[in-house]
């Protein structure tokens, strides 16, 4: 292994990609997705090593991937695409994540900036006491634990069933909100007991939930398509499955640190732990994983329906006149079975996501009817002071990255940089300046989470849009902004 | 044996990160290694010089750098050659285009060839971080790093970490590690059963502010693991689920034993009331992520990240 990657360990492909090239234990080669300008402080991190080292692992096909929003994770970096081959190919939780299924969901309204604004702080207020964060406040929904089993296999359906949205929501989510091969035996009691008491809750740190509104168009027709114009109110979700899915992840990960050994894997980081596809190990984790997926879709509809009854209230009209819908919510965190063309043969592949968010094509039949003219939608959302992207997926997506693209701004600083540089400062009043108004579980999750701690999300999206991995719709501002 | 020589470890923060600098050992001999063989420049003590200029001399000859400032004395090891190494830490600037220059040696190669080549005393050097330097290091020399990684956080090493500690201030054994998307921590302890203990206080003072932890009721605590990296873990996660599932904060850890294997506590806390407890962090996972438990020295030092 070198000391460090630098410049000359790659190779540049295009405009706005680099390559690893397949040297040692390398079974394909990694490819960055970057600027020139991005690229030494992707360097400066472990992450372009973590991404060929992801590309030792077995049946992996084409490349290991990084996003523009690449950096250093726990063996997978975060904002890693990898396919491996269904049948020689392995699982690895590490290449999901402990927040498994983390996503976003982003609804519109039919309210304009200037109606909303007067109201903001009594919705925000709202909000902020109707959706609870986490550990320690109250609020999460109650549910039974065989109940909760039956969130596990149904996901946004059953939240449906259960009165939280609308069945027509569930057109409009990434598996229309329910996972396939759920199954609740292969999930600990530490996990269900952790799930028992965070449905409905929104988490602490990067997490949030945002009131927006649509202050650019890229391209006016897909926008449309997607019922977004300029000056609209938006809403703007970011959670995921909470301890049930990091229990899940933690659980499994001790599990198939057995499996490398008794499969014999030759892995360059014990934190790749994992399992052939077909193996019982690699089974028992992705029917739990999947139990995780349809927690977070559950907890997102749920969290949802919170936001909707708020809104009815604080501006007393109900949803239709609200005009209130779900555009689209997609993961971040997910290994699923695609199919994809891989030298011009479909092939069966288990991509793992993590940190990066599919993005299919046109055409593609797992984009949902009213968006398969234009490609499904892609939300990126950015730090809570500037702004956050809805992008769709491209064909050169489906050809180069499994039809994937990056998922967010990325970290810059460390949280306790972050608190370093907001000290002496009131980071609720310098956003209330720019006409951001901040509510937040903890002081000091707001100074971790300051704007200057993150890249810039444009620069990330750019990256994508130069590769040819997205397309740019809209641009959304952040008018107010709850932090769990 | 019984030979001393001296080096400089020099340092400097990046991102708010510390990172060392180390050199790695030139010659046929090391070409192909690279986990554990790399060392702070150093070399003999001459007869009559004394050991900061031995050091300086050492880490100037070795690398063409020059090191100026003030040093931060940091003991001596004990190498398994049974050589002694004094060193200084120096905070220092280094840029890869820079390039060192080093002396060489000469040494017959390949062996019993009769021939003889000549070889420089390092071949390439690097800014580590922390985390990172200690596992390359040669093992004996650890203990440098976490010599310097607790001298920058007692108070008069806090301007030398560039106050990453924001505005808690955290106690003098405790040094935050600056991971980018994470919370991590470097720890140490007179002995075992402190140091879990202090783990378990650095894991919930990240989650909450420990002022306003009342240890009003205790509960026993026993966990298992393979190994003592693993029992860490086990100890961690087990009040981490406490915490979550029986929303509770705990102040006050009374390790009773510690074995290799399993470990038996009194904690003690009281539940979680929104009125007077803030819940900055959540912590998803305790993570085997550079975790590290290991007696350095006559101190033990543990290093442990978590996802939140």
């Amino acid at each position: 292994m070198s000391p460090a990657m630098n410049e000359d360990s790659l190779q540049r492909l295009g405009e706005c990609l680099w390559e690893i090239p397949r040297t040692g234990r390398m079974r394909v080669p990694a490819r960055i997705y970057t600027s020139a300008a991005m690229l030494p402080q992707v360097l400066a991190d472990n992450a372009p090593q973590q991404a060929a080292n992801v590309a030792c692992l077995p049946g992996i096909v084409g490349a290991a991937l990084a996003m523009p929003d690449i950096h250093w994770g726990y063996g997978f970096p975060i904002g890693g695409v990898a396919a491996f081959d269904a049948r020689e190919g392995v699982i690895s939780p590490g290449g999901v994540g402990y927040d498994i299924n983390c996503g976003v969901r982003l609804m519109a309204t039919r309210l304009t900036r200037a109606e909303v604004k007067p109201r903001l702080p009594a919705a925000l207020k709202r909000l902020f006491h109707g959706i609870p964060s986490g550990v320690g406040s109250s609020g999460a929904l109650k549910v039974a634990r065989r109940e909760l089993e039956e969130v596990a296999v149904r996901g946004a359906e059953w939240a449906v069933a259960r009165g939280f949205g609308r069945e027509g929501d569930l057109d409009h989510i990434e598996e229309r909100g329910r996972f396939a091969g759920a199954d609740p035996r292969h999930v600990s009691e530490r996990a269900w007991q952790r799930g028992l008491e965070q449905l409905g809750t929104l988490g602490s740190g990067n997490h949030f939930l945002e009131i927006g509104f649509v202050d650019e168009l890229y391209d006016a027709p897909a926008a449309r398509t997607m019922g977004l114009e300029l000056d609209q109110v938006t809403v703007l979700i970011h959670c995921g499955s909470r301890g049930y899915g990091h229990q899940i992840c933690d659980d499994h990960l001790a599990r198939l640190d057995q499996a490398v050994r008794k499969y014999d894997l030759d892995l360059p980081d014990r934190q790749l732990a994992c399992a052939p596809l077909g193996s019982p190990e690699a089974d028992a984790y992705l029917a739990a994983m999947a139990c995780a997926v349809n927690y977070a879709f559950a907890n997102r509809q749920a969290i949802a329906h919170q936001t909707a009854a708020a809104l009815e209230q604080v501006f007393d009209r109900n949803r239709e006149q609200l005009g209130l819908r779900t555009i689209y919510e997609v993961g971040h965190n997910l290994a699923k079975f695609e199919t994809h063309i891989v030298e011009g043969q479909p092939r069966k592949l288990c991509v793992h996501r993590k940190g990066a968010t599919r993005a299919f094509a046109p055409g593609a039949a797992d984009v949902p009817a009213a968006y398969r003219a234009i490609g499904q939608p892609v939300l990126i959302p950015g730090d809570m002071g500037r702004y956050s992207f809805v992008l769709t997926g491209t064909q050169q997506a489906m050809t180069e990255t499994f039809g994937s693209t990056c998922h967010g701004a990325g970290r810059l600083m460390s949280r306790h940089q972050a608190i370093k540089m907001s000290q002496g400062r009131n980071i609720a009043a310098e956003l209330g300046q720019k006409d951001i108004l901040v509510m937040g579980q903890s002081r000091r999750t707001l100074e971790e989470e300051i704007p200057e701690a993150y890249k810039d999300v444009a620069s990330v999206v750019d990256v994508c849009v130069g590769a040819g991995i997205s397309r740019k719709v809209a641009r959304l501002r952040p008018m107010g902004c709850i932090k769990g | 044996m019984g030979e001393t020589s001296a080096g400089l470890l020099m340092y400097r923060m990046r991102d708010g990160r510390l990172e060392v600098f180390l050199a790695h050992p030139g010659g046929p001999l090391f070409e192909k290694k690279d986990e554990g063989v790399w060392s702070i420049p150093k070399g003999l003590v001459e007869p009559g010089e004394s050991l900061p200029a031995a050091a300086r001399r050492e880490f100037e000859e070795e690398t063409g750098l020059v090191a100026g400032g003030e040093t931060i004395p940091l003991g001596s090891v004990k190498l398994k050659s049974g050589k002694t190494v004094h060193a200084w830490a120096v905070a220092g600037a280094w840029d890869p285009a820079q390039g060192i220059r080093s002396n060489t040696f000469e040494m017959e190669w390949p062996p019993q060839s009769g021939r003889r080549g000549r070889f420089p005393e390092i071949d390439r050097a690097a800014f580590f971080a922390a985390e990172e330097a200690r596992r390359r290091i040669n093992p004996a020399q650890r203990a440098f790093i976490d010599r310097l990684l607790m001298h920058l956080q007692t108070a008069a090493g806090r301007n030398s970490l560039d106050g990453a500690l924001g505005q808690r201030v955290l106690p003098d054994w405790l040094c935050p590690l600056d991971h980018t998307a994470d919370v991590g921590y470097f720890l140490q302890a007179g002995n075992l059963k402190e140091l879990f203990a202090r783990a378990a206080w650095a894991m919930f003072t990240t989650i909450t502010d420990m002022a306003t932890v009342q240890p009003a009721e205790s509960e026993p605590v026993r966990v298992q693991a393979q190994d003592r990296a693993g029992l860490l873990v086990a100890w961690l996660s087990e009040l981490n689920f406490r915490h979550a599932t029986r929303r509770r904060l705990y102040g006050r850890f009374d390790v009773l034993k510690t074995g290799g294997d399993s470990l038996e506590a009194e904690v003690y806390g009281e539940a979680i009331d929104p009125a007077r407890h803030a819940i900055h962090t959540e912590i998803k996972a305790v993570t085997f992520h550079n975790l590290m438990v290991e007696k350095s020295g006559e101190i033990w030092v543990a290093q442990v990240i978590f996802d939140v």
